[in-house]
């Protein structure tokens, strides 16, 4: 019995001794640790506020945020979530509901920094845990409660495509910006500019995914416009195939992000590549790591972000990635 | 009753809305050519009479006959097909549309058939300006949208619209009522062309100085009752006028009054 | 207008009296100040595009295909409108149609054309739907079809999901009878300079359109409807009828031009048309067509939808930002309304 008893009390010695370790260790989410603690013993509650619409690339991240609220129901994570379509005051009324409801993690995606700094600022003041997904990394790392960031910085991403297009020997490039304040959209038209050694021209065709066949006369005409561009960069999978139609034979073509339809005109060798960010993992992951920071104050990345892209798809990887994507996943 | 019957004739019609007595015994007829004037102050049950002449209500007691024969109307286009046409205060045309348009309205010529049937617009414009004529009005543009008429020649394209659809009976619900003075007596020569063409016209008014030029018989209605019945040769203007304020209460208010500025 | 005597001579006799002139009777028409607008427009871009737009057939192409897209559903829209009501749930059928089409040709293996059939059949229920509750309710068709429009909207997400797991169709070409349906209803009339068969569709269905307003019973009925409904109920025209009617076709065109849309993409994604509806509305009344209903032209809708092509087109062939679409849409519809009360205006004094 004693031998016994003296291992359960060193056990559990360790794991108190773990916990203030690591509570000591992560001085950056420090203070709202204790409060966290408490908590520990009723459910997590998380809250998703996103700007997303009801699109191919959302209804990824949602089933990713699902899966996670029902691999975690068992242990008392309860999920809500709100996705704005685009429209940043829905987004700051969900954030704001949020925060009267008292959950315990708020993850948001961050398309205007600036018009998201109120409800955030006064989530950290409340001891609500914040987790930045998809977009906004680096924006809100000073707020006391801010945890970590998942996504795909632009940046990198758009960086990743300019040298993409520079393999491909492309010279003339043209970035389809399809909403007009995406801050994130903006962030990787300059990524891939930085990268690319050619000249990048823009187009903005402001909600260009609600009327796609307008859209493609539009892209027919800036092709008419601007002859020797010979690349084009969509940011949206719906916006890639749309293009496909549009765009002049020959014309090299990557894109953000896929759906069924970029996945097969990558396997056929009609779109040159495209940027995976994954974004199941951005809704899967947060749910998680709310989880295990409230219950066991766990923390994860140490201040830098943890990247859920750039991922590559392509000619080679394609057909395996198709049947990840056909059940909703990719 | 003499040999020929009356064109439209109601016999002790009365009128129930839950226990409102909205018309009670209500007799009056009119004939062919000839004007029946239905007077009565606001409130005395003229429209619930008009609506049971147009066929939008029953009545609940007393008989509706039509040619001295007892109808019961369904609906308005019932009294429609049976020659009664309705002509409303303010709801006789749509002002954005033209003349001609209004004039066929619902009743529309075409020429053609199943899906291929076309309005008749040549036709529909010829007749709704010869139709004018016959009222003695002179179209200059047919197509000129009705709003830019004014009132009395609003009502003139409506009196005619009604003669031209075979309207036997015409009823003319307060065709004065919102007309300054001029045109007031440009409809009521209206009323006398087409009473003059053999229709029989129900002119419905609360104005006895209107109703007594034009009218051939007058029927006085007050609470849903009639008080008055009377041929044009047994009745002056001024008894009209007695008779219908309710003779004996204006004389005693004239009296007040003059005690009044006498003071 | 004068009342004569009737031994007075006919004509002559009045010396207010005057032809109505052909330029007067021209001017009066609803659809004359979109006409001048779209010339106008034209000329704008002819100045500023950095491309042909005078002379290269190409480039006309480019904004027809695109006001056609506007056009066709601007159509009955026109007509609804002239009618008295309004349809907010026309832009979100477009999509909803589409899906459905995407989902019974990919999910269940159905032949295209049944598909399209089915398409049809639920734009007509849920115009149905939409003209029956606005006439028993007597609600504002606005607010009754915004309803609709929400109703749709989440439609098309949610259920799509669930049944696709996803929430945009695609592959609709592996589908029996794609081929002839992509000929009749997506493919290029003149592939040289690619104007599209869509133009053709906008153009028939304008003309058809606009000879039922002008030349038959059911146009005589949907002015009276628009402009007074009282007074064309009483006069016996079914003003009820007539608005389900004009309901069912604006929601029906709209699954057309869904199942046009979803053939020419080979696939549908559940946003679209979402928005569109106001484009229609603009058309329209840059045509003409009064908001409080009972006049306009749905020829000058057609002007309207070309308006609004040229500008979009024009917009990035002169290399402006594409921001400023919206900003010119909306100053199109202020000057047109202006333009259109002013020469209807001018007209009317004109005798």
């Amino acid at each position: 019995m004693t031998e016994l008893g003296e291992q359960r009390i060193s056990r559990r010695g360790l794991i108190v001794k773990g916990g203030l370790l690591t509570a000591g260790a992560t001085v950056l989410g420090g203070p709202a640790a204790a409060a966290a603690f408490g908590k520990a013993t009723a459910g997590v509650k998380v809250a998703v506020v996103t700007h997303g619409d009801t699109g191919s690339f959302w209804s990824v991240f949602k089933k990713g945020v699902d899966q996670a609220h029902n691999d975690l129901k068992a242990r008392g994570v309860s999920v809500s979530q709100v996705y704005a379509n685009n429209d940043v005051s829905k987004q700051v009324a969900g954030l704001n509901a949020a925060i009267a409801a008292k959950v315990n993690v708020i993850a948001t995606s961050v398309p205007d920094a600036s018009a998201l700094k109120d409800p955030l600022t006064k989530a950290a003041a409340r001891g609500i845990e914040i987790i930045t997904v998809n977009s906004g990394l680096g924006a809100f790392d000073s707020l006391k409660t801010y945890m970590v960031h998942v996504g795909q910085t632009e940046d990198v991403a758009g960086q990743g495509a300019g040298k993409q297009f520079n393999a491909a020997g492309a010279k003339n490039l043209v970035v389809l910006i399809h909403e007009a304040s995406n801050s994130g959209l903006t962030q990787r038209a300059a990524g891939a500019k930085k990268t690319f050694k050619g000249t990048t021209k823009t187009l903005v065709i402001p909600n260009a995914t609600s009327d796609l066949p307008g859209t493609q006369q539009k892209i027919s005409a800036y092709f008419k416009t601007n002859k020797n561009t010979d690349a084009f960069l969509a940011l949206n999978p719906d916006v890639a195939t749309a293009a496909l139609n549009a765009v002049p034979k020959g014309t090299k073509v990557g894109t953000f992000d896929l759906s069924p339809g970029v996945i097969s005109a990558v396997q056929s060798g009609k779109i040159l590549f495209a940027i995976d960010q994954q974004q199941y993992l951005q809704g899967y992951l947060p749910v998680v790591f709310a989880y295990l920071f409230v219950t066991n104050l766990n923390t994860v990345g140490n201040g830098a972000p943890v990247l859920t892209g750039p991922g590559i798809v392509n000619r080679a990887n394609a057909a395996r990635v198709a049947a990840l994507a056909k059940k909703g996943t990719r | 009753m003499t040999a020929t019957p009356h064109l439209l004739e109601l016999d002790h019609v009365s009128k129930y809305f839950g226990n409102v007595i909205a018309l009670k015994d209500v007799s009056l007829h009119v004939n062919a050519g000839e004007v029946t004037c239905l007077l009565g102050d606001n409130g005395a049950g003229k429209s619930t009479l008009i609506k049971i002449l147009s066929g939008v209500h029953r009545h609940d007691e007393g008989r509706v006959l039509v040619d001295g024969v007892e109808t019961a109307f369904s609906s308005p286009r019932d009294a429609r097909h049976a020659g009664i046409a309705t002509v409303y205060q303010d709801l006789a045309m749509v002002p954005l549309m033209s003349i001609w348009r209004n004039f066929f309205l619902g009743e529309e010529p075409t020429k053609g058939w199943g899906p291929l049937s076309r309005f008749d617009v040549g036709f529909a414009k010829r007749a709704a300006r010869d139709q004018l004529k016959e009222m003695g009005i002179d179209v200059r543009d047919p197509d000129q949208p009705v709003g830019t008429l004014s009132g009395g020649e609003r009502q003139a394209v409506a009196i005619a619209r009604a003669i031209y659809f075979g309207a036997r009976v015409l009823i003319l619900d307060e065709p004065t009522s919102a007309l300054g003075v001029k045109q007031a007596g440009v409809v009521l020569r209206y009323v006398v062309r087409a009473a003059e063409r053999g229709v029989g016209v129900i002119f419905i008014t609360h104005n006895p100085h209107h109703a007594y030029p034009v009218g051939d018989h007058f029927v006085l209605l007050n609470r849903g009752r009639v008080i008055g019945d009377h041929a044009k040769a047994e009745v002056t203007r001024e008894q009209l006028v007695r008779e219908m304020a309710g003779g004996a209460e204006l004389e005693a208010l004239t009296h007040e009054l003059e005690g009044v500025v006498q003071t | 207008m004068t009342t004569t005597t009737p031994s007075a001579p006919a004509t002559a006799a009045d010396e207010r009296l005057a032809r109505v002139g052909v330029v007067t009777q021209i001017l009066k028409r609803p659809d004359t100040g979109a006409f001048i607008g779209a010339v106008a427009v034209f000329v704008l871009f002819a100045i500023t595009a950095k491309v042909d737009w005078t002379g290269d057939f190409g480039i006309w192409s480019s904004w027809l295909n695109t006001a056609a897209y506007d056009g066709i559903v601007a159509v009955p829209v026109a007509l609804l409108m002239i009618g008295g009501e309004f349809d907010l749930s026309a832009g979100v059928m477009i999509g909803s149609s589409g899906l459905l089409l995407g989902i019974l040709t990919t999910q269940e293996g159905w032949n295209v054309w049944p598909a399209v059939v089915v398409c049809l059949l639920f734009g007509l229920a849920i115009g149905f739907l939409n003209g029956y509750t606005v006439v028993k309710t007597r609600l504002p068709s606005f607010i009754v079809t915004l309803g609709t429009f929400f109703m749709l909207r989440g439609i098309n997400a949610g259920l799509t999901i669930k049944i696709t797991g996803g929430v945009s169709i695609n592959n609709i070409d592996q589908a029996g009878g794609f081929d002839f349906a992509h000929d009749l209803f997506a493919s290029s009339v003149w592939p040289k300079y690619g104007l599209q068969v869509t133009v053709l569709w906008w153009l028939g269905l304008t003309l058809i359109a606009a000879w039922v307003l002008a030349r038959t019973r059911f146009g005589n009925w949907i002015f009276s409807s628009g402009g007074d409904p009282v007074a064309a109920r009483n006069v016996g025209v079914p003003v009820a009828r007539t608005k389900i009617q004009l309901f069912m076709l604006t929601s029906t065109v709209a699954a057309l031009w869904g199942v046009m849309t979803a053939i020419s993409l080979r696939g549908m994604q559940s946003n679209e048309g979402v928005g569109r509806e106001f484009e229609f509305i603009i058309a329209a009344v840059v045509g003409g067509c009064l908001l409080t209903g009972g006049y306009g032209s749905v020829i000058g809708a057609a002007f309207g939808a070309m308006i609004i092509g040229m500008a979009q087109i024009g917009i990035i062939d002169s290399g402006w930002d594409s921001n400023w679409v919206y900003f010119f849409e909306g100053v199109v519809l202020v000057a047109a309304v202006m333009l259109n009360t002013a020469i209807r205006r001018r007209a009317e004094k004109a005798r």
